[in-house]
């Protein structure tokens, strides 16, 4: 698109995107006054470390996002798909068929999402919390049909696994959020989802068939957090009823931070990840204050109301209800 | 409305209440056949009132936000947040009756602020409400620090017979419960600003155009949503005689389920009081089959089954009816 008035080009600039990184870089320099372990290597590795396989579920979630609609289930299948990984290495099924069959029943769970808010018309957060509740119960038997069985080494080896001393889950993590954001930006196929998102009934008349691209995006989503979900509980000892809670939660905060709007239409890769950062070093900086956690989850939901207050004061015009 | 009883009793059949009904009756029948010994049992048959009445009383705020299109998922925070507060009131020594209004004030202040963030800053319902859900739920836990996994359990017995204790053979609070229904589907047939909630809910604009103060009735709708919440909190203090972080876990989503049971819609205008409790009813039943079955695990899997199929019917029923109107 040109931008011929300049003015035009200063709305065009993203400046929530901006924002954001002013505001991290300011955080970073002054809990690095306030602490010496801050700005470490040790530190900051193992903050990028913890973002690296909640990033998995941040890409579908961020393209969803784009597009009007909302997966409230990654957190839980980000749960599940780790149990059902070790619950089916329990029964003596090699470490790389049980990952391929977890992920298939991920990406089930997103033809199921994708095809009833597309078909019935849903409201796809009615809809994933329903999910979520199922996905989360479904865990809740295989957690109690397992036991408090230790995860198998052949399975606790794959989030280890190094190049040249970075953990791989970084490594494919900057990869994923580079080849996305470049696709993103530069691919026409993608482009449709940025014109579903901003309007739906020009998108349909001009041939963009959005049911089908709104499917294959909850199955990116929950394939997503399906694969994140497997490395972080490759990464524990064992499998454990932590792993994924509140997720969904820090997604959205993470998603509308990063400049995405609960109306659709907004959004990029490469913020939604740096907003997860930004997440990530508050709790760092919180934890090293010794902020109790549920006080630091207070602050992460103060933190949510506010950017969709923002996102509700420049939309104006979209809300229906 | 035809006088002719034929087209009545289809009428009849075809709403969401009788559904409900037919469900409740099935479940109950259910239980009796299969376990009906431990059913009929006072202890079950009294827990299984403790169980109803609080989450019909929180039903009856969301029926109220789900006619006028809305909804609340801080309800079940709010609950344990209000008994917690009551709690704590009363054991510092303060006099019981203000320890109670303190607890139904703070139900009403956390309904304000979900109203002055939905219906004022037009924040999305769902992204408010969980927000201020962890900020109730986080709250307890920061009055709660130092308490142990049961909390508060020192109570005044008084404080525990004003809820559990009986009347008739029924708790007081089943009672009051009965009273709020009966209330509720009143106030929802017959008064003018129970009408308006589904004016408002089914088609707001119609509704402003109408000189409806729409933004009043929302606040309105989630300052007594909240108010509800924090009532039927205290009377589950005064049932189960502690408060502690654990109360009113997971509530929210089981009485939107059991809302969406008893007729309401996500897409609003529709919805009673009765509706409520004969949800609620079924919810409950279905959670009692649970504990005299002994198929706990499979529980929160058969919820989110449940509420997954409840959503899409009622996305199912809404979009035909849209277009049998040539709405969509």
């Amino acid at each position: 698109m040109e931008k011929s008035s300049n003015k035009l080009w200063l709305r065009d600039v993203n400046w929530s995107a901006f924002s954001l990184l002013v505001v991290t870089i300011v955080l970073c320099v002054f809990l690095d006054r306030k602490f010496d372990t801050f700005w470490t290597y040790q530190n900051m590795y193992s903050i990028v470390q913890e973002i690296s396989m909640e990033c998995f579920a941040i890409f579908g979630f961020t393209f969803l996002m784009i597009m009007g609609e909302i997966d409230l289930s990654v957190g839980a299948v980000y749960a599940f798909s780790g149990y059902f990984v070790a619950y089916l290495m329990a029964f003596g099924m090699p470490v790389w068929p049980a990952i391929v069959c977890a992920i298939l029943a991920c990406a089930l769970i997103g033809v199921v999402n994708g095809t009833l808010v597309v078909r019935f018309r849903l409201n796809s957060l009615m809809m994933t919390i329903g999910m979520m509740l199922l996905m989360l119960g479904l865990r809740d038997v295989l957690s109690e049909l397992m036991g408090g069985s230790t995860l198998k080494s052949s399975y606790r080896a794959i989030a280890r696994v190094e190049i040249g001393d970075v953990r791989v889950t970084i490594i494919a993590m900057i990869a994923i959020i580079l080849v996305l954001e470049f696709l993103l930006r530069k691919s026409a196929a993608f482009k449709k989802i940025y014109y579903v998102g901003e309007n739906l009934t020009s998108a349909t008349i001009y041939g963009i068939r959005a049911g089908r691209i709104k499917v294959l995006t909850f199955i990116a989503s929950s394939v997503g957090a399906g694969i994140g979900g497997i490395l972080a509980t490759s990464h524990v000892s064992a499998a454990n009823v932590t792993t994924g809670d509140k997720l969904e939660f820090k997604m959205v905060t993470a998603a509308i931070l990063g400049g995405c709007s609960l109306f659709g239409g907004k959004g990029s890769i490469a913020n939604s990840a740096l907003a997860l950062l930004f997440l990530g070093i508050v709790v760092d900086g919180m934890v090293k204050y010794d902020v109790e956690v549920l006080i630091q989850q207070l602050v992460i939901g103060i933190i949510l109301i506010i950017a969709v207050y923002v996102d509700t004061l420049m939309n104006k015009e979209k809300i229906e209800y | 409305m035809s006088t002719d009883a034929k087209t009545t009793w289809t009428e009849l059949l075809k709403k969401r209440e009788t559904v409900a009904l037919f469900l409740v009756l099935g479940m109950a029948l259910a239980l009796l056949v299969r376990s009906g010994n431990f059913f009929l049992d006072p202890s079950n048959l009294d827990s299984l009132q403790a169980g109803i009445a609080p989450k019909a009383i929180i039903a009856i705020g969301m029926m109220v936000l789900l006619i006028s299109g809305m909804f609340d998922l801080s309800v079940g925070s709010v609950m344990g947040f209000s008994g917690v507060v009551t709690a704590i009131c009363m054991t510092k020594g303060v006099p019981m009756p203000i320890a109670i209004l303190a607890g139904l004030g703070t139900g009403l202040v956390f309904g304000l602020v979900n109203g002055l963030l939905i219906a004022i800053a037009r924040v999305n319902p769902l992204i408010a409400t969980i927000g201020t859900m962890y900020i109730a739920r986080g709250l307890s836990e920061v009055l709660l620090v130092r308490e142990t996994r049961e909390g508060l359990t020192e109570l005044d017995p008084t404080f525990i017979w004003l809820g559990a204790g009986k009347f008739l053979g029924l708790y007081h609070m089943f009672w009051v419960m009965i009273i709020l229904i009966v209330l509720a589907q009143l106030f929802l047939r017959k008064a003018y600003p129970g009408r308006q909630l589904y004016y408002v809910g089914g088609n707001r604009e119609a509704a402003g155009l109408l000189g409806m103060n729409v933004t009043r009735i929302r606040l309105l709708a989630y300052c007594f949503s909240g108010f509800m919440a924090a009532l039927a909190g205290i009377l589950d203090t005064t049932r189960s005689e502690m408060a502690n972080r654990y109360m009113g876990q997971g509530v929210e989503m089981k009485v939107i389920v059991a809302c969406l049971i008893g007729g309401g819609s996500i897409a609003g205008g529709k919805g009673s009081a009765v509706g409520a409790l004969l949800g609620v009813t079924f919810m409950s039943l279905l959670n009692n089959s649970f504990t005299l079955w002994e198929v706990g695990k499979w529980q929160n899997a058969v919820l989110g089954m449940v509420l997954v199929s409840v959503v899409v019917s009622d996305g199912y029923l809404t979009l035909r009816k849209q277009r049998a109107l040539g709405k969509a």
